[in-house]
């Protein structure tokens, strides 16, 4: 008995490193990496400064050379990489609170900086920035300085930044129904007119079987919600953050619209049959949808550009601003931050790999991944960024990010955004009115003390 | 191989008295159905591991379209920050001690209240079998402080040149301690072996570890085997534990691993999701049906008089 | 609440050792466990009094720097609607699959316990779902129940009770969406690991002396009268011992439900429809570093956990049947 658990045990051991070591040398994809790297400051920091960052494999691959290229560069630093793929900002929270915080992480810019800061976790920048002279808005995209920046201070440099709210279509759906190719000038009542023609169980030239397909993805997320209370002239909060305005009638008719699409319009899976489908990329990659709005990062998850990527797309996709709303066409913007940990004993160190890693050549490789665009705008005229992404779409996202807007910086965002979408719920399942909806939502926030 | 020793009057179990042949092939027909209703999950598991990421889910085929996408296994064994043989050994090394803590301490521990009496046994007894009613609701977020604020465990260092052994810490030291239910099983075991035997030992002059080592633990090894069973299978299943204790993926476990598949960046792969679910199970299917009798005996055990 | 008496304990022993030398071995061994529980159990409790007194975040320091901020944590969660939502959801799964899972084991055991051939295999069978890795079975039936395309889908749609899911109008029966139908799904899932419960029932009737059916035959007590007047009454112990761990278990479920919902990141489910207690605790604690406001939902679950292994004990007087007068 027990002399076969042990024999069993050590078999299979074995068997795993057998498996593991023939799959690690089947998988190397190399990294290219570009000859120039855009100037920053000499390096004069040293230390060991660990690097804690989210993504795939890809973004890890980015990571890598970017972060081998930056040791190569600063004789004196050593970067000890952690890539987390699962539970990120649990992960990171607890490692902070072990006294085990990396020096330099990654943290979604609107979505965790109020918090960390005022958690007293982050270490402001400002004094770096003034020191080194960096004109903050000219290396960078203003709005994503903007979403780094809480109570007037820098907290982080933008790596990527983001437009969230690209219009993406599929130009062979829209060939099938005989609908025009969306346009830069489109507004939101044209994008409804199209979607209407685009649903239907028709087939495609690359998928023969006819089945049900619609004009646009159905999606309520957090950007989408904000995208069209924002066209529409409404937000969920006040610029003070203190006072909850999703009941405003702007930004209920903009709800009130994207809902529509899907039970008026019927241009938009309703959320029954959307559960019934795929989600809006997987959708979007399948022919299901004929419209989608994502980010740049959908050439890599919906499109499978990414090396090593599975599943490639087959048709005719383009790419257009977001339509024009009511009262404004505004884009969704989203950056990641570099930031730096409070009680870091490296933080110019870290500093300096958080300037090789948001201007330098490591967003570089994170663009020319198609994860993600890069923070600093001179990285937007790269080769290899330019060629990842071509002249037009690059063109259009930078046309786009005129329009961008940062998000609301909330406390405590994880949780008012589950108190709302939970509240938004039964509104997309269509069981109760916007005005019930708003009102309950903003109830909830404010008696929770998620405002100011 | 002996069987667990079940120290009661022996009785022969017959069939109930009364039944005709038409029961009887009832039975047959329901047990038949109720065990193809227990493999048929597993079965779907590794038919849609062979599919391809478009048809993972979407066709209901008995066999997955040719050719089989065996690829998938090596896809799915790199796709997270380590390949996959890096969990399966965390899972084995954490699971392993985890188990050798709790065998060595409940059985020394057992030994204690079988062999030894002392003021206040039963109470104590009593005492160890009632903290199974505390729920670890509880005790979670403060042993979580204790570990990281007290004892700085959350990571960092290294032992054994194992990076970040550290991590696990949380998870294996209380392990050393006992724990009530395997504490109950062997007490009972232990009290089953004629106590002739000790004092025969006695009279040559061995002490009390001697005898623990030359004659209990013999008799003992059919429960030992349940009890390590049990206790290895629990830890390779537990998510819990690792998910608030090991952040650096270097340590994750499998369980953990397979929730990688699932967040935020594996909606679209169920095939791999399928693939890693199957190399989750496989070690634990394959202890199970080695040691099926063991376990379900000690399980009857524990639970009937637990 | 041991049913049957255990070896014949040994009375009169001869003892080598002093009565001293065997108190110290005694002491010694067992306070091993006594160690451990100080360190990790009793230490903690304490601990966890305080911290939910407090606004303690991981992220800003060790719990013993963090704000006092008296009961306030306490405040919070009674009047938050969330929470007593949760409360539901924990009764509603804790009952349902303590349920169901005892329902279909009783009868499944009844059936096994006759002469049957291949019995061990069956028996392997049935209990082989019950130690499988949780995350990769709730995965699975992710997959089994996934909605439009899956194989529960793919039969109702054959059976004629779900609409084509090719057709505009159909709205296809979403066991992973629909917050009514996502507990019920978890709970089905739960009723597959059946097989501990379904061994301690085994256990139990082959605990049950032959002779009983015997004399019972003699008075025409056969079939189901056997069943009710004889086995019934003696596999109480059992029904009882499964339906107090099943609930405590039950009580603390977080794997099943946290993977069904997708994950670690999905907080709660649709709709929080998934969200227990439990999962709150972990959720407002290591998700939105509230230690303090965790740790005190925490004590809440405990009150109710309490409360419904109190009212189990208090009420087996009235149905639970012991062969052998206790210990």
């Amino acid at each position: 008995m027990k002399k076969r658990l042990i024999v069993l045990l050590g078999l299979t051991l074995m068997a795993t490193c057998v498996v593991g070591a023939q799959s690690v040398s089947a998988r190397s994809h190399s990294v290219r990496t570009e000859s120039a790297a855009p100037s920053i400051p000499r390096c004069t920091a040293s230390g060991n400064v660990t690097y804690m960052y989210w993504g795939d494999s890809g973004d890890n691959a980015a990571h890598k050379s970017s972060i081998a290229v930056a040791e190569k560069k600063c004789k004196g630093l050593h970067v000890n990489a952690i890539w987390d793929s699962g539970n990120y900002d649990t992960d990171l929270a607890t490692k902070i609170g072990s006294g085990n915080a990396p020096d330099l992480f990654q943290l979604d810019a609107s979505k965790r900086i109020p918090q960390y800061v005022s958690l007293g976790a982050l270490a402001p920048l400002d004094s770096f920035v003034k020191q080194q002279k960096m004109d903050m808005n000219g290396i960078y995209w203003p709005q994503c300085v903007n979403e780094l920046t809480y109570k007037g201070h820098l907290y982080g440099l933008p790596r990527t930044c983001s437009n969230q709210s690209l219009l993406f279509y599929n130009k062979e759906m829209f060939q099938a129904r005989g609908v025009a190719f969306p346009t830069n000038n489109w507004t939101y009542s044209d994008l409804a007119a199209a979607a209407q023609k685009l649903s239907g169980t028709y087939s495609v030239p690359h998928d023969q079987t006819s089945q049900l397909r619609f004009g646009m993805a159905f999606n309520t997320d957090d950007f989408r919600t904000e995208q069209f209370m924002w066209d529409w002239g409404g937000d969920w909060l006040n610029s003070t953050l203190n006072k909850c305005t999703m009941t405003s009638p702007s930004a209920q008719a903009g709800l009130q619209f994207l809902h529509d699409l899907a039970y008026k319009v019927h241009g938009m899976p309703t959320a029954a049959q959307a559960s019934g489908l795929p989600d809006y990329f997987g959708g979007f990659q399948k022919e299901r949808y004929a419209m989608a709005f994502m980010g740049p990062w959908a050439l890599d998850y919906a499109f499978g550009k990414k090396p090593g990527g599975q599943p490639q797309i087959n048709f005719q996709w383009g790419a257009v601003l977001t339509p024009k709303g009511p009262a404004s066409r505004q884009a969704v913007m989203a950056s990641t931050g570099l930031v730096i940990y409070k009680k870091s004993h490296h933080k110019s160190a870290a500093f300096w790999l958080a300037r090789f890693d948001s201007e330098g050549i490591g967003a570089v490789v994170t663009g020319a991944y198609g994860v993600d665009m890069p923070g600093a705008t001179a990285l937007w005229k790269y080769p290899s960024i330019v060629a990842e992404y071509g002249k037009p779409l690059l063109a259009t996202i930078r046309q786009s990010n005129q329009t961008g807007r940062y998000p609301k910086l909330v406390p405590q965002y994880d949780k008012f955004w589950s108190v709302i979408s939970a509240d938004l719920q039964p509104f997309w399942q269509d069981q109760a009115s916007v005005q019930q909806v708003t009102q309950k939502a903003c109830a909830d926030v404010t008696s929770q003390g998620l405002l100011h | 191989m002996g069987v667990v020793a079940v120290p009661r009057p022996p009785r022969r179990r017959r069939a109930l008295p009364v039944r005709g042949h038409g029961s009887r092939l009832a039975a047959y027909v329901v047990v038949v159905l109720i065990s193809i209703a227990s493999l048929f999950p597993l079965y779907w598991m590794l038919e849609n591991s062979l599919r391809t990421a478009v048809d993972a889910g979407a066709n209901v085929t008995l066999l997955p379209k040719t050719p089989w996408q065996w690829s998938n296994y090596s896809t799915m064994w790199n796709y997270l920050p380590f390949p996959m043989s890096t969990f399966l050994i965390n899972s084995f090394v954490l699971a392993g001690l985890v188990t050798i803590g709790t065998v060595v301490s409940s059985a020394l521990i057992a030994y204690g209240f079988a062999r030894f009496r002392f003021f206040g046994r039963e109470v104590f007894f009593a005492v160890i079998i009632s903290t199974m009613m505390i729920p670890y609701a509880v005790m979670m977020i403060p042993q979580y402080a204790l570990f990281i604020n007290f004892f700085h465990w959350g990571s960092g260092g290294s032992l054994f040149g194992y990076h970040n052994l550290f991590q696990f810490l949380p998870q294996v030291v209380p392990a050393f301690f006992g724990s009530p239910i395997f504490i109950f099983l062997l007490r009972q075991f232990i009290r089953g072996i004629p106590f002739t035997l000790d004092e025969a030992a006695m009279v040559d002059g061995a002490g009390p570890l001697r005898i623990f080592w030359k004659i209990i633990l013999p008799e003992l090894r059919p429960a030992l085997a349940a009890v390590m069973v049990l206790t290895f299978i629990g830890k390779w299943n537990d998510f819990l534990g690792p998910l608030i204790y090991l952040q650096d993926p270097h340590n994750w476990t499998v369980e953990l691993a397979l929730n990688g598949f699932v967040g935020r960046y594996g909606t679209s792969n169920l095939n791999l999701q399928m693939a890693a679910s199957v190399i989750a199970i496989a070690p634990i299917a394959i202890l199970y049906f080695i040691a099926s009798r063991q376990i379900i005996e000690g399980v009857a055990l524990s639970g009937v008089k637990g | 609440m041991s049913a049957v008496e255990t070896a014949p304990r040994r009375r009169r022993r001869r003892r080598r050792w002093s009565q001293s030398r065997e108190a110290r071995w005694g002491v010694g061994l067992t306070s091993i466990w006594l160690v451990g529980f100080l360190v990790f159990s009793a230490v903690p409790l304490a601990m966890s009094v305080y911290i939910s007194f407090t606004s303690w975040a991981p992220i800003s320091g060790p719990f013993w720097d963090a704000h006092t901020v008296g009961l306030k944590n306490y405040a919070t969660f009674l009047h938050d609607h969330v929470f007593w939502h949760s409360v539901g959801n924990t009764i509603y799964y804790a009952v349902g699959s303590v349920g169901v899972v005892n329902l279909v084991a009783l009868p499944m055991a009844l059936l096994l316990n006759q002469k049957l051939r291949g019995l061990n295999i069956f028996r392997t069978i049935f209990y082989l779902p019950a130690i499988l890795p949780t995350v990769a079975i709730v995965l699975v039936f992710r997959l089994i129940l996934f909605p439009g395309t899956g194989l529960v889908s793919w039969i109702l749609t054959k059976v004629g009770v779900q609409c084509d899911t090719t057709q505009v109008t159909c709205n296809p029966i979403d066991w992973l969406n629909n917050p009514h139908l996502t507990m019920p799904a978890v709970i089905l899932v739960s009723a597959w690991g059946v097989g501990q419960t379904l061994l301690i029932y085994l256990a139990g009737l082959q605990g049950i002396d032959r002779s009983l059916y015997e004399a019972g035959a003699v008075d025409g007590t056969t079939g189901w009268s056997a069943f009710r007047y004889i086995t019934l009454p003696l596999l109480t112990p059992a029904i009882f011992f499964n339906v107090v761990t099943g609930l405590i278990g039950a009580f603390q479920e977080f794997t099943k439900l946290v993977i069904f919902a997708g994950g670690a990141t999905a907080t709660g489910g649709p709709e929080h429809s998934l969200l227990t207690t439990f999962w709150y605790v972990y959720i407002e604690g290591f998700d939105y570093s509230h230690m303090g406001l965790a740790t005190a939902m925490a004590f809440g679950l405990f009150v109710l956990i309490l409360i419904f292994t109190g009212l189990n004990f208090l009420g087996q007087k009235r149905w639970v049947f012991y062969q052998e007068e206790r210990r």
